[in-house]
């Protein structure tokens, strides 16, 4: 995350906290684009993602003042809207985002890169993934997070992120690929 | 970095408009609405409660029974008053620190404002 927009969080969670007027009004506007897309592709359902973003706004406003490193607000509130549509996804028995052991285990080698024209594609591919790994990918284009800043958002060990954040990237350029390639026969 | 950045805004410009984005925009104003009142409400009822305490504690030391061999009411009374004041004391701390760390990051934000614009003004210094 660019210290830029860290030090910019820091200044509205603290805010919030001394109860500024318009503090609460300026994190909705900043935060729920990013949160929105996120809620959405968690959940799969526009609607519901609304629903969600709606619900983490109510336990982040109570919350907010007992945060207790304001600088940590962004993967904070990523891990609200996790847990609520996590919740979302088992109240509505749909897929499960638990992780099969053997990624976990795996070497991580060589990394994926993408760039400015794989976006289109690389939206569309999301849906694609498993929820696990959509997630990490997710938080790695919108936030740019750190390994240790996806775990605190997703609640998973840092070594967890890692794995799914190499097979994602992979699964993601494989997709791509098989577009791409797809197109062109 | 700006590759990430172009394939951030890339991934929200995707964002749907759903049919009921603008009842959500008008619970989430209603949620912070409503936050706030409790904020209020919460605040008054603080200082009500510490009026009562000081209220009581004087009352106590002021109709007392002083006769008594174990002057336990103003002795309590005087505790109370000693634990308000630490914990009032402590919350002015807290109050200020914050007030504190968000006029320095203001102050950050400002500098990082400045730099930016004198690379953006002389991209090259060296030349």
């Amino acid at each position: 995350m660019k210290i830029e927009t860290r030090i910019q969080d820091e200044w509205l969670a603290l805010r919030c906290r001394t109860n500024d007027p318009g503090a609460y009004a300026d994190l909705v506007a900043r935060m729920e684009q990013p949160l929105l897309y996120y809620a959405w592709k968690l959940t799969g359902n526009r609607d519901a993602a609304l629903d969600v973003l709606q619900e983490a706004w109510i336990q982040a406003f109570r919350g907010i003042r007992k945060l207790r490193d304001p600088s940590a607000i962004r993967p904070w509130l990523y891990r609200i809207v996790h847990g609520i549509s996590i919740d979302y996804l088992r109240h509505r028995s749909l897929e499960s985002i638990s992780e099969t052991g053997d990624l976990e285990s795996c070497e991580i080698t060589g990394e994926e890169s993408f760039t400015a024209d794989d976006a289109a594609e690389v939206h569309r591919a999301l849906d694609e993934l498993p929820p696990a790994h959509r997630e990490v990918l997710v938080l790695f284009f919108l936030e740019e997070f750190s390994i240790a800043e996806i775990a605190e958002a997703t609640g998973c060990a840092e070594g967890t992120v890692k794995s799914r954040l190499h097979y994602a990237k992979k699964a993601l350029r494989t997709i791509i690929s098989r577009r791409v390639y797809g197109q062109h026969a | 970095m700006d590759n990430m950045h172009e394939i951030r805004s890339q991934l929200l410009s995707h964002i749907p408009q759903p049919e009921n984005l603008s009842e959500y925009r008008s619970r989430v104003a209603e949620i912070i609405q409503r936050d706030q009142k409790r904020l209020h409400v919460e605040h008054v009822v603080t200082t009500l409660f510490w009026i009562f305490c000081v209220v009581t504690a004087t009352a106590y030391l002021w109709f007392g029974n002083s006769d008594s061999p174990l002057p336990r009411a103003p002795f309590l009374a005087c505790i109370f008053f000693l634990w308000g004041g630490v914990e009032l004391l402590k919350h002015r701390i807290h109050a200020a620190q914050i007030e504190i760390q968000k006029d320095l990051k203001q102050l950050q934000l400002q500098i990082l404002e400045m730099k930016t614009s004198v690379v953006s003004r002389d991209p090259a210094p060296g030349r």
